[in-house]
């Protein structure tokens, strides 16, 4: 210890300059760091400023090709600002319009430049130039963003996910369904399954396939994207999947029959009512909620005496759009169930129909026998402590808590 | 005596050493790891994030205690925030002002029948209300639980959403903050159990209807000071930390978790003094205890603007209140210390803020205590005295400087010159006395738990719309 203490001391006093010497080195480097980074933001923003005037105010030549050679090679060193400019205006424009930009973009090599970009940047430039070419929605840039999913970097991948979601077309949600099926693409979070959702949504059949083959995560992968993008186009695809092993593939059953016939899907959505999954019993329920019909009824009240209080709530709130609210409230209140009760009371009381209840019932207008309105009026009046009592529920769950 | 003081001027110096070293390699992680995250926005568009139909809901919670002052703005702020899905819910922790009142006057409160589940336990509810104009907007109004802790508790209980946003009322969130703070959740939504974004300072900056109109720095030097802090504490510190999956504390003021992890401990502990720090400790615990794979982040550009203490007075109750708050968090989990279980937690973050955070006071002012008595009494020569406390300063104020650079490359909020030059100067002047006066009260905040008083002391808030009067009055 003693050694150690020697050897500071001798060494603290030339440490102790040395380290003057670099701090204010550092000192003198971070704040000319902030001026300098100060000075050539402002610069560059300036350029981009002036050229994006100078092209909004040219546009129409620009676009139409109506500006000379020698200006055209002037403008072209600020193709930044037309590129930026043309992104955002296919962005936000219709079909023909985005058609034409693109045209622009095609004829005055703009394209191939980003083309070319996205295969000679690197790094977080590259990322950037991959989304940059999805957004121009051209055909041709779904090979190279294809491409780029190849590549062993996750950030270049994900960059080419989301520039072939930007693209939208169902070649790119075939290019990533082929690598995802391979198990060559597998990336967390979100940015995968949006994008196959928004490339698979005009034709979800291509998922089948895939769906088919697929197992583990990857199945569980598809089936979420199932779940956003079915549609009643699937037929009798969809029905068998509604008894698929993977809870995900039922939710996404359950979710897709909510635009069917409810002849067709009544019997399905039925059966998955009663599903294991907390989640596909949602589903079920509020695909099931979609179709006000009175037929749905005993599912529904079913639904509203789950255990799941998410579940309770999606029943209640298909219950609430009832045509007969007093009439369900009453057959809500026939289950002895609390909780389904207070769910279907907050719906009621969120769609701003429990006053009018409570009138009805007090009126004595409701459908219901005299003797039948009272009682569950006193119900709806005597509070958690009263209802317990009233319903003759057994104290096995905790009370919630009402007010 | 020499001999004493030799050994105990050497053990501070290895003590400062260890601390400016760990200061530095946080410094320049956290230059890496925002400029790599900055990198990554430039190929993200909010606007997917927006649209995309698996973002989840998110229930806001703001809890008030005797805000009258500030919570109209600020519950229009939040009722501002650009996100699909959004509820927010206020709970009024038993105020005896007129929170209630003013919020039942804007927003046209209604008794709600809603289902109330008492999953957590709480001060009894008194009443849950739904605005008649915002939907969105639910009030809980509970007797006082003497504690944030239990009033976002009730808040929790009343949320709807997976994923809850615990904001103070006095606060106000940037219009993008909760799709910026969902970028890193989204990216890995199984791993990722909560997110902190980045407290920035309220004060001094122009303000209209709940909203900045414009970021300025403010010219009381008190405040300026804090302003350095937050940048250091969050841009180096929280990034820092972040990038190893150890951050320990996700600010109060405002943090996203997922509403099924924070259920899972328990919520908030009521009797907890830094109730923030203390969840975020036990969700580690949590996790680590059950093995699972998981990550705590902090996302360094969505922002949440506060409005800190300007006296010496509240600052000092606030630093002595944190001091207290840390050592209850340290304390109640010293066991993971040095536990193979507890991993990096145990064996890194957790000693680091025994020693560089809870003892800091007592060593630091031992420091310069002894270092004054041995330079007095000739066992340090003067020369090195003197060169030793110019190292302190000069590299103190470098990390303090680090920070503005950073903020400089990344977010910018302060774009005026002045400000940024004012940032810069404050980073040299905040050494003496300010630094000094931090550790006195930590020190306070050390002797007020040591004595048992940990009570809850509130600070007088101005009201947002009154943060900066002079600014606003002609806008």
């Amino acid at each position: 210890m003693n050694s150690l203490f020697h050897w500071i001391n001798a060494e603290a006093a030339s440490f102790a300059l040395r380290a003057i010497f670099f701090s204010l080195a550092g000192i003198l480097l971070l704040v000319a760091s902030i001026l300098v980074r100060r000075e050539v933001r402002r610069r560059y923003f300036d350029r981009l400023a002036d050229a994006e005037f100078y092209v909004r105010q040219h546009w129409d030549e620009i676009v139409t090709g109506e500006i000379s050679r020698e200006e055209w090679n002037e403008l072209y060193r600020d193709t930044e600002a037309i590129i930026a400019q043309s992104l955002d205006r296919i962005d936000v424009a219709k079909l023909t319009e985005a058609e034409k930009l693109l045209d622009f973009l095609r004829r005055t090599g703009l394209l191939d430049r980003m083309l070319v970009e996205t295969r000679q940047l690197r790094g977080w430039k590259r990322e950037a130039a991959l989304v940059r070419l999805g957004r121009t929605r051209a055909p041709e840039a779904v090979a190279s963003l294809a491409g780029a999913l190849d590549d062993p970097n996750p950030d270049t991948q994900l960059a080419a996910v989301r520039g072939l979601a930007r693209t939208g077309m169902t070649s790119a949600g075939e290019a990533m369904l082929e690598r995802v099926a391979a198990g060559d693409l597998a990336l967390p979070g979100t940015s995968l399954l949006n994008a196959l959702i928004v490339c698979t949504r005009s034709n979800p059949r291509m998922l089948l396939p895939y769906l088919h083959m697929a197992r583990g995560r990857v199945r569980e992968l598809l089936a979420r994207v199932m779940a956003e993008v079915a549609s009643v186009e699937l037929g009798d695809d969809l029905l068998l999947l509604a008894s698929d092993t993977l809870p995900e593939v039922r939710a996404s059953v359950a979710r897709a029959l909510r635009h069917a016939d409810f002849g067709f899907a009544f019997p399905a959505l039925a059966q998955l009512a009663t599903d294991e999954e907390w989640y596909v019993r949602l589903r079920a329920l509020t695909s099931l909620g979609r179709f006000r019909d009175m037929r749905a009824l005993p599912i529904l009240l079913h639904g509203v005496c789950d255990a799941n209080r998410h579940v309770r709530q999606r029943a209640a709130e298909a219950l609430a759009h009832a045509p007969d609210p007093i009439g369900v409230l009453n057959d809500v209140f026939k289950t002895g169930d609390t909780y389904a009760l207070q769910a279907m009371i907050a719906e009621l009381d969120r769609t701003g129909d429990f006053n009018k209840v409570m009138e009805e019932l007090e009126l004595g207008t409701s459908r219901l026998s005299p003797a039948e309105g009272q009682y569950l009026l006193r119900a709806l009046e005597a509070g958690t402590d009263g209802l317990n009592t009233m319903m003759r529920l057994p104290g096995t769950r905790n009370a919630p808590q009402t007010v | 005596m020499r001999a004493l003081l030799e050994i105990a001027n050497n053990t501070f110096f290895l003590y400062y050493l260890g601390s400016n070293l760990s200061y530095a390699v946080l410094l320049i992680v956290a230059l890496l790891s925002s400029r790599a995250h900055h990198q990554h926005l430039a190929s993200l568009r909010l606007e997917r994030i927006k649209a995309s139909p698996l973002t989840p809901p998110i229930t806001l919670i703001a809890p008030a205690h005797n805000e009258e002052a500030s919570i109209i703005p600020s519950v229009r702020s939040l009722l501002r925030i650009d996100y699909p899905e959004l509820e927010v819910v206020v709970v009024n922790d038993g105020s005896e002002d007129r929170t209630l009142a003013r919020l039942r006057e804007e927003f046209d409160l209604q008794a709600a029948r809603l289902l109330y589940i008492s999953e957590l336990a709480t001060a009894p509810v008194r009443g849950v209300y739904r605005s008649a104009v915002e939907p969105r907007l639910i009030v809980v109004d509970k007797n006082a639980g003497g504690s944030k802790a239990d009033a976002v508790n009730a808040g929790l209980n009343a949320a709807t959403s997976p994923y809850t946003c615990v904001v103070d009322s006095d606060s106000m969130l940037e219009p993008d903050a909760l799709l910026r703070i969902m970028v890193k959740i989204l990216e890995d939504p199984k791993h990722v159990v909560a997110a902190g974004g980045i407290v920035r300072v309220l004060n001094g900056c122009d303000l209209a209807n709940g909203r900045i109109r414009r970021v300025r720095l403010p010219r009381n030097p008190m405040v300026i000071f804090q302003v350095i802090e937050y940048l250091r504490a969050f841009l180096i510190g929280r990034e820092g930390w972040a990038s190893g999956n150890m951050l320990t504390i996700i600010s109060g003021a405002f943090g996203l978790f997922r509403r099924d992890v924070i259920m899972s401990v328990g919520g908030y502990r009521a009797s907890s003094i830094g109730e923030d720090f203390d969840l975020v400790a036990r969700i580690h615990r949590k996790m680590l205890d059950e093995k699972k794979e998981y990550r705590i982040t902090f996302v360094p550009d969505p922002v949440c603007w506060t409005e800190v203490p300007p006296t010496a007075k509240a600052l000092g109750r606030q630093r002595a209140r944190w001091q207290k708050g840390l050592m209850d968090v340290l304390w109640s989990n010293r066991d993971m210390l040095f536990r193979r279980r507890y991993g990096r937690m145990g064996a890194i973050a957790l000693p680091y803020l025994w020693i560089f955070e809870f003892l800091a006071p007592v060593l630091e002012i031992l420091g310069i205590v002894t270092i004054i008595l041995a330079a007095t009494v000739g066992a340090l020569s003067r020369g090195f005295f003197i060169e030793f406390v110019i190292y302190g300063y000069l590299f103190a104020a470098m990390i303090s400087v680090g920070a503005v650079l950073q903020e400089e490359l990344t977010y910018r909020r302060y774009n005026d010159w002045r400000d940024v030059a004012w940032l810069v100067l404050c980073c040299f002047l905040e050494q003496f006395p300010y630094r000094q006066m931090h550790l006195i009260w930590r020190l306070q905040g050390m002797w007020q738990y040591a004595r048992g008083d940990v009570v809850w002391r509130s600070i007088e808030r101005v009201g947002l719309e009154e943060a900066a009067p002079s600014r606003t009055a002609h806008l």
